[in-house]
């Protein structure tokens, strides 16, 4: 369904909005370790309820990525680099 | 009057005329719209709208509530600055008397742990990454605007413990107001779709209980966050409508309000 990635993209844009903000230099290991860290919360924080699919997140029962957290992640990081220094 | 001129001035009165028309309009046909008996129409249709009850009560219900809560909180955080800011907030339009001369904030930032000084930022990344994960939720938990405002601004606050003037993130005044209305007035405008379909201040035409709202209206705030239930029951189809966009508006004018008490009390506020 389609509302299993909506969330996705809107934390995408969200992301890139407040990422915007950010003032500070960041590093391409920064970069990485923020992207590793929203992973392992991702894996933490499993997938959203009545999500299936696996661009939603699910991976098998028990199992799963709260894809959010990471395009959200991914947006900031883009949101910063579209701003510039 | 003076505060009416301008553009600014057409834009609040238009606004006012809306909501105005909109609210009398709700009360000259209140005794139409109250339907008794509300509890079985919602039993009959609550599977169409979310697992169980209490959510159903909250996609449909919450709307007027949050909608003044929201405004209370902005207008809450705008006095809060002005009354006992000090004076921070000074008005170009309004001469006051020159803000209160305190002892400005000390920030060491080479007081802090090795940790804290190379984690701080990631740390506020990841928090921002946290409220933005929170207030996407909503398609399934109802909630999450104000925990998401919370949540942003805690970062913020954060970073500026960390690193005092130096604050990796830069809200500055324009975006705090700017989202905080946006926040606001984004609210508000999503009660004007259902309105103008059937009548009702922010029915939700997404997710539709009582089915009658326009088909195209029920896809375009719909279709977006529908989702299968795959209950004990069986598999059903349902959508939270313009929940989520709500939850959006209110994380927006949180965080618009409580960045802005941050914003005046950490940094002073000189309009000029």
């Amino acid at each position: 369904m389609i509302g299993e990635i909506s969330p996705s993209i809107i934390a995408f844009i969200l992301g890139i909005l407040f990422g915007t903000q950010l003032a500070h230099k960041i590093t391409g290991r920064m970069a990485a370790l923020v992207i590793i860290f929203s992973i392992v919360g991702a894996l933490l924080f499993g997938a959203f309820t009545f999500t299936y699919s696996i661009y939603g997140g699910y991976i098998m029962p028990g199992l799963g990525l709260s894809m959010p957290l990471i395009t959200a992640t991914i947006g900031i990081i883009i949101g910063k680099l579209l701003k510039g220094e | 009057m003076n505060e009416l001129r301008g553009k600014r001035g057409i834009l609040a009165v238009i606004a006012l005329l809306i909501i105005g028309i909109g609210f009398l309009s709700s009360l000259f046909e209140l005794a139409g719209n109250v339907r008794p008996g509300v509890s079985q129409i919602y039993n009959s249709l609550a599977h169409l709208v979310a697992p169980n009850n209490i959510a159903t009560w909250v996609y449909d219900w919450r709307g007027y509530d949050t909608l003044l809560e929201t405004a209370v909180i902005y207008v809450g955080a705008v006095v809060s600055a002005m009354v006992i800011g000090r004076g921070v907030v000074q008005m170009k339009s309004c001469p006051q008397e020159p803000p209160a001369q305190s002892k400005p904030l000390e920030f060491h930032i080479e007081t802090l742990t090795v940790i804290l000084k190379y984690l701080g930022l990631p740390a506020a990344i990841l928090l921002f990454s946290y409220g933005i994960m929170v207030v996407t939720a909503s398609s399934t938990s109802g909630g999450g605007g104000f925990q998401c405002g919370v949540i942003m601004t805690a970062a913020y606050l954060l970073a500026a413990i960390f690193y005092g003037k130096n604050n990796p993130i830069r809200f500055g005044k324009r975006f705090i107001i700017g989202i905080g209305a946006a926040g606001l007035g984004g609210y508000t405008l999503l009660g004007l779709p259902g309105f103008l379909t059937t009548g009702f201040w922010q029915y939700n035409i997404g997710a539709d209980v009582w089915g009658i709202a326009p088909s195209i209206m029920r896809f375009i705030f719909g279709e977006p966050f529908r989702l299968s239930l795959v209950l004990k029951e069986g598999v059903f189809f349902s959508s939270p409508g313009i929940i989520p966009l709500i939850n959006v508006a209110e994380a927006f004018n949180v965080i618009g309000a409580i960045g802005l008490i941050y914003f005046a009390f950490i940094y002073g506020w000189q309009e000029e």
